[in-house]
């Protein structure tokens, strides 16, 4: 009787210990996944807070050939402030210089609704007035919880 | 002995499930803010340019808002003939919302535009552009 005493009580403890290191390593890979969801979820919302369209008339957007000068304007219209110093883009595929920015409308952050003013410079591309051509533009926010949002778009515009 | 060793599992087993359960609730609440933060993603306005006229440097517009959203002047630009964007609502001070379904008679005077071609409407996602009739 005192063996099997002796015998249980240390399948008790070993049981124990096994459900306490199981126990463990299921909290940490929890604490893990749960890290990783909150920050996709962060980065879904900050994206989600995260928009831009073009404020010009597609129809009508000035390019200078000889000054390699392409006038675009971008409108923030999400609920993020942007960053005017992080704007991509690109023209008919190829990455280009924005050598300019400017806020429109005497403002000095670009909040939702502002207007920035890009002078675009697609290096190496030979278009022509009339011609009609895809504009990607790649677009920053600020930080929100930590994470800064991005967003992306594409017009067809005629150059001027 | 033995009912002791069968109290401790007990007391082992409702512990895991209440750290399972607990696990489950947070995962669920990250599941349903991640529904939130997609459901929660607004709208483009819709934005019409009805008509457009020139006279005397002060240009007429009609414009209706055919969608869900209010449009707010203040986020409204025009450009007229593919010129520097405008904000609507610095010359335009009668009105500061276009609600859904109205439809306002708009005049932009000090433009410095004379013989006009085309306009262009942008607000918030919603564009719209029209010729001077």
């Amino acid at each position: 009787m005192a063996d099997g005493g002796a015998s249980e009580l240390i399948m008790l403890i070993s049981g124990l210990m096994v459900a306490g290191i199981v126990t463990t390593l299921l909290i940490a890979s929890w604490g893990g996944l749960a890290n990783s969801v909150d920050t996709v979820q962060n980065q879904a919302e900050a994206n989600s807070k995260t928009k831009a369209a073009l404020a010009s008339d597609p129809m009508q957007v000035s390019w200078d050939q000889p000054s390699c000068n392409l006038s675009l304007h971008i409108q923030n219209t999400g609920a993020l402030e942007l960053l005017d110093g992080a704007i991509g883009i690109i023209v008919n595929g190829t990455a280009s210089t924005v050598n300019q920015t400017r806020l429109l409308g005497n403002s000095s952050v670009w909040t939702s609704g502002e207007v920035v003013e890009l002078q675009v410079c697609p290096s190496g591309v030979t278009m022509s007035v009339g011609q009609e051509i895809i504009v990607t533009v790649v677009v920053r926010s600020e930080h929100y919880q930590g994470i800064s949002g991005q967003y992306s778009f594409s017009e067809v515009i005629r150059l001027v | 002995m033995g009912g002791s060793v069968s109290i401790s599992a007990l007391i082992v087993g409702t512990a895991l499930l209440g750290i399972f359960a607990l696990a489950s609730l947070s995962l669920s609440n990250s599941a349903l803010s991640a529904s939130e933060v997609v459901g929660g993603a607004t709208d483009e306005p819709e934005i019409r340019l009805i008509n457009a006229s020139e006279s005397n440097g002060v240009i007429h517009l009609n414009m209706t808002n055919v969608g869900d959203e209010t449009i707010s002047f203040d986020q409204t630009w025009l450009s007229i003939d593919g010129s520097l964007p405008i904000r609507a609502s610095d010359y335009h001070n009668q009105s500061t919302i276009l609600f859904p379904g109205e439809t306002l008679h708009i005049q932009l005077s000090g433009t410095g535009i004379t013989s006009p071609s085309r306009i262009f409407v942008a607000s918030m996602g919603g564009q719209s552009g029209i010729s001077f009739s």
